[in-house]
């Protein structure tokens, strides 16, 4: 994480789960200044109380970028605890020294006391704490050609491992000549954690890229990604970062559509007679009644006796 | 001569099967489903953030087709971590509002036995059609 040109300023590190170390970047224009630069470490694990590490005010003069007073880009500090496990101040003096017109690459801090053991890297670049500093601070170096035309594609789940893989590519034409080591891309999540998620190295010749990423099904978590070009050195140099890239992994490890579905079916038995004829006509060998009924199409309706032989009192031969 | 329900008859039917509350619950054993199934056949998932879902009749949209169907928004079970023994899901299943068993389904077999773990999401996007 980095702030631009703010005089007073926090700088929250970011922390490598599990590991304590944390990075952090601090940035300034050119002739920035006067800047107070605190940088709060947590160890993994430990609370705050313990583990919050805090650099101190460097007085004005003493601080700028560049090298250290052996004339090494990066110094190393022992940052001694003050006394409340919270803050802490560089041992020997409370400062480490750089000659004007460069940018630190590293400051690199072995803490002691307050429960906490352990190197801890930071790499900074502070501007001076002095008003009237007209020293004109060169930009903080960058590769040129910033990785572009980024991209996700084959993005897949697996249901059975529940992770979720995809690619992300992207184009770098080498036009500044900048020969980078590498590329990696960055996962920042809504939460605001950055975590390099992966990398590949830089091919002469070659404009196409692919980097594979994964992760883990998590609703409600939005994660974007982000390529830049690095180039180890002294200092290490990257590019900017390229456009973020919003990737949705809300990709169910099951979804099924449940549908419950039913059929009224059946036929009518009722039979609606109209017009239905009175008269009745007796037929030798006839063992049915023949109703007219004349419903639609259908004239005739023949419906069975039970007894065709019955008793009336016609009388006839 | 054959029966017919009307699209209008189809909505009809529809409101009133659904204007109750059902319950839909996932469940963690390996039952086998048939018509002589009941509530008491299936084995309720516990556990790993697991929590069974109410489908209200305000919820439902009714579509006037033919046939005529009922949908409603889906249902994500998301899970924070392993669910209680035996830590498996083999399908879901309904209640109706008298904790009747209204219908059942097991999940595809080349899924099952599900064991979700933390972020693991089931969604179930509840249909009732009559025809």
């Amino acid at each position: 994480m980095s702030f631009n040109g703010q005089k007073q300023a926090l700088a929250v590190a970011r922390t490598l789960a599990g590991t304590g170390i944390a990075i952090a970047d601090m940035n300034g224009p050119a002739g920035m200044g006067p800047t107070v630069a605190v940088l709060i470490v947590s160890a993994s694990g430990l609370p705050p109380s313990d583990g919050t590490i805090s650099i101190q005010i460097f007085p004005s003069g003493h601080i700028a970028v560049g090298t250290d007073i052996n004339g090494n880009i990066g110094a190393t500090a022992t940052f001694v605890n003050g006394g409340d496990d919270i803050n802490y101040s560089i041992a020997g003096g409370g400062f480490v020294a750089f000659a004007k017109g460069y940018w630190a690459s590293s400051v690199r801090a072995v803490i002691t006391g307050g429960g906490v053991a352990g190197v801890v890297d930071f790499t900074v670049q502070f501007s001076s704490l002095d008003p009237n500093d007209n020293t004109d601070f060169p930009p903080p170096p960058t590769l040129t050609e910033t990785p572009s035309n980024t991209q996700v594609n084959n993005q897949v789940y697996n249901p059975t491992t529940q992770e979720q893989k995809a690619n992300i590519t992207f184009q770098f034409n080498n036009s500044a000549a900048d020969n980078p080591n590498g590329f990696v891309v960055n996962q920042i999540d809504n939460l605001g954690n950055i975590t390099p998620v992966g990398s590949t190295p830089f091919v002469a010749g070659q404009t196409a890229y692919t980097i594979p990423i994964s992760a883990f099904n998590v609703l409600g978590v939005t994660y974007t990604y982000e390529v830049a070009s690095y180039k180890y050195g002294a200092p290490n140099l990257f590019s900017n970062w390229s456009t973020q890239l919003l990737v949705n992994w809300d990709n169910p490890n099951i979804q099924i559509t449940s549908t419950w579905a039913f059929t009224l079916s059946g036929t009518a038995p009722l039979i609606l007679i109209a017009d239905a004829s009175g008269i009745y006509q007796l037929t030798i060998g006839k063992t049915n009644d023949t109703v007219y009924v004349r419903v639609g199409s259908t004239q005739t309706i023949d419906f069975a006796i039970p007894d065709p032989f019955v008793d009336l009192g016609y009388i006839g031969g | 001569m054959t029966l017919v329900v009307p699209s209008v008859g189809q909505v009809q039917d529809l409101s009133k099967i659904l204007n109750q509350n059902f319950s839909l619950k996932l469940f963690s054993n390996n039952a086998t489903l048939g018509p002589t199934n009941t509530a008491a056949t299936f084995t309720e998932v516990a556990g790993g953030g697991y929590v069974a879902k109410v489908l209200t009749f305000a919820n439902w949209n009714i579509i006037l087709d033919n046939p005529s169907y009922a949908t409603y928004p889906d249902q994500d079970f998301l899970f924070t971590g392993v669910t209680n023994a035996p830590g498996t899901i083999y399908g879901y299943y309904i209640l109706d509002a008298g904790g009747v068993l209204a219908w059942a389904e097991g999940f595809d077999p080349a899924l099952v036995p599900f064991t979700p773990i933390a972020g693991s999401l089931i969604r179930i996007s509840p249909k009732l059609q009559i025809s």
